[in-house]
């Protein structure tokens, strides 16, 4: 089964809308998914919004330049997933002991995970960024091998290999943590 | 139990059910597209080959967490700054002056394509500095190339290009790279193209390039293994061109944050010393610039190399930003406590009151929604020429609000230097302010011998502006000429 938001009908042919009512259009369609996408790659729902923003709006500054606007969702998902990269990093920047290094998440949304899924998400972001990618993307939005690599911008190959490795890893992580 | 499948299937649904149905916040488009029609160059910055890049360029934005409170430091501690704030941009020379007295170099090769860069291949175009005009086009050596990148030679007349085969699928950051010479003629018209003798094979990342000052040399930096059994190998090697001898020196960590990046690294002019952003596979006490020794006899790169300033401490060293005189300027003090990130798009909710604001006051901000940062810098810090500084570009979001018609933000812009000998800042140039910024996009594109005059990208209404920068002053180079931005310019 795939994730919901994200894989929503297309809204109207984008080229028979101005630029602001395409996007928007986009982004009624796909937000959602988008949001709940860097949820869970952040854990951070404002900041997650933040990036769906962002992607958005670099979807909307640069749609003059697109020579085909049937991409504009994979062009903007794989803004979201580089988005996420960027605070992951901007976190790992933090002096160590500040609020950045840690996602920010809110009190009511840690209440609605469970304790095994906040281990499981906390050993998911604790990986390298492409392996975190790979495995959100194939597991989250059920993606092949294919769109994954579309959306990481990589190889096929490599994705297949990125993956194997998360798993491995993250599976040393849980069974080190239980 | 569960497979490990599984329950990664179940942990991000639960995350992902966070967020309701009807939760989604209205999209809240900034309001240039006008302007963006009439910047057709901004493809050429975004074309970082993936929009990694323009996510980069954007989002360059804020610190993980603000430190509140003041703190005298000692005298010793404090930076030396041209001014004494955050000030409006003064204006500065004529570009022409900077370039007719040789300050500045005459000539720039940008990397553009005819279409979204993400979507349609590169090519490079030689630009005249004062004018803005496009003085030659170089496309790809053979049919099917694309243009990724372009480092240059102390003297702005030796280039090389990178290249390699364009695909219009997901995998440019994996192909085979190819590198090519060509020189500029004193009137800016370039040569043939020759072939450089090394290549990046295929399934490698490059994440560096930079020519030496003396053009003899190309350092590129690789993640040779990184799908595979190695993702933190990074190797730099240096190749001697006229000899293809190779020096190689290996650590574990990365170099830069995007394929083909001609700015993560920066040689000084006696080409002894090259600089480098690194991110240590040990965590973020390992992110900084660092210093090779190329003299050095060892393959360690870390043990050639020292770091001179570490990103993860860069928040309690930050620069004055109160307009007090220099000799009392109050500094941003380790944090008693902290507040959260601000992100670009700040949520209504004040994460600060007024009365914890620290140094920098937003000029525009309103009470309902404070964006209260201090400047930090953002990657691809280069070395000065002559090895006394290392600069980097440093922005943060002040004055923040939402409102009716949407989102406005304002921002403080610092180019630091830091001593390379103690990794103190000791100088910063263009400490402004601005009231009403587009995209945050703050760069240091190239120094003289000093960084007393650098070229850099200040934040403007939309994706930023390309100009020389003098103390405080900003000469602009000409936005755009024949559709291609400077923001790419390499000199």
């Amino acid at each position: 089964m795939k994730a919901n938001a994200t894989d929503a009908p297309h809204p109207a042919p984008a080229a028979a809308l101005a630029p602001d009512q395409a996007v928007t259009a986009l982004y009624q369609a796909h937000a959602l998914g988008l949001i709940r996408l860097a949820v869970v790659m952040l854990g951070d729902r404002p900041a997650a919004e933040d990036v769906v923003q962002e992607a958005f709006c670099g979807l909307y500054r640069r749609w003059h330049t697109l020579s085909d606007t049937t991409k504009a969702l994979s062009y903007v998902r794989s803004s979201v997933i580089n988005g996420c990269r960027s605070v992951l990093r901007r976190r790992n920047r933090a002096p160590a002991g500040q609020a950045g290094d840690r996602p920010v998440e809110s009190a009511e949304a840690a209440a609605l995970v469970s304790e095994e899924h906040q281990q499981v998400l906390t050993a998911i972001r604790a990986l390298p960024d492409r392996q975190r990618e790979a495995l959100v993307l194939r597991f989250y939005l059920d993606l092949d091998e294919a769109g994954i690599a579309a959306a990481m911008q990589v190889s096929r190959g490599t994705v297949k290999s990125t993956t194997s490795r998360a798993l491995a890893a993250l599976g040393r992580i849980l069974g080190e943590q239980s | 139990m569960n497979t490990i499948e599984d329950r990664i299937r179940a942990a991000a649904r639960a995350a992902a059910d966070t967020v309701p149905q009807d939760s989604v916040p209205p999209l809240r488009l900034p309001p240039e597209q006008g302007s963006a029609r009439s910047r057709p160059g901004w493809g050429g910055w975004a074309r970082r080959l993936t929009p990694l890049a323009a996510a980069v360029a954007v989002v360059v934005v804020v610190i993980a967490a603000v430190g509140i409170g003041r703190a005298m430091h000692s005298p010793a501690d404090r930076a030396p700054t041209t001014t004494s704030g955050p000030g409006p941009v003064l204006a500065g020379p004529p570009i022409s002056s900077y370039v007719s007295s040789g300050q500045v170099p005459p000539y720039y090769v940008a990397i553009t394509s005819r279409g979204n860069p993400n979507l349609d291949p590169s090519y490079a175009v030689v630009k005249a500095t004062v004018s803005g005009k496009t003085l030659a086009t170089i496309g790809p050596s053979v049919a099917g190339g694309t243009i990724l990148a372009v480092t240059a030679a102390a003297d702005d007349r030796t280039f090389v290009l990178d290249e390699q085969h364009w695909s219009d699928s997901e995998n440019q950051g994996y192909g085979t790279r190819t590198f090519y010479e060509f020189r500029l003629s004193s009137a800016g018209r370039p040569g043939p193209l020759t072939r450089l003798p090394m290549i990046v094979p295929n399934g490698q990342l490059l994440t560096g390039l930079a020519m030496s000052p003396d053009g003899s040399k190309l350092a590129i930096t690789v993640e040779p293994d990184n799908d595979k059994n190695e993702p933190n190998l990074t190797t730099v090697s240096v190749y001697t061109l006229a000899t293809g001898a190779v020096r190689t020196w290996t650590g574990n960590g990365t170099i830069g944050t995007i394929g083909d990046d001609a700015r993560s690294l920066s040689w000084t002019a006696d080409g002894r010393t090259l600089a480098f952003d690194w991110l240590s596979a040990s965590g973020p006490q390992g992110m900084g610039v660092r210093l090779l020794d190329l003299g050095a006899s060892g393959r360690s790169l870390l043990a050639d190399s020292r770091q001179v300033v570490s990103a993860a401490v860069q928040a309690p060293d930050a620069t004055p930003t109160s307009t007090a005189p220099v000799s009392s300027v109050p500094t941003i003090s380790v944090p008693a406590i902290s507040i959260p990130a601000v992100p670009v798009f700040a949520r209504p909710t004040a994460t600060a009151t007024a009365t914890d604001r620290p140094a920098v006051t937003p000029s525009a901000a309103s009470s309902s929604s404070l964006a209260i940062t201090v400047p930090t810098c953002q990657q691809d810090s280069i070395i000065t020429p002559d090895g006394s500084a290392v600069v980097c570009s440093a922005i943060a979001t002040v004055g923040m609000k939402i409102t009716a018609s949407g989102l406005t933000r304002g921002a403080v812009t610092e180019f630091r230097e830091y001593s390379a000998a103690t990794g103190k800042i000791t100088r910063i140039l263009g400490q402004w302010r601005f009231a009403s910024v587009g995209a945050l996009s703050v760069e240091v594109l190239w120094s003289n011998p000093s960084g007393s005059v650098l070229i850099g990208v200040i934040p403007n209404a939309a994706g930023g502006r390309v100009g020389v920068i003098r103390g405080d002053t900003f000469s602009p180079l000409p936005a755009q000429v024949a559709g291609v931005s400077a923001l790419t310019g390499t000199w």
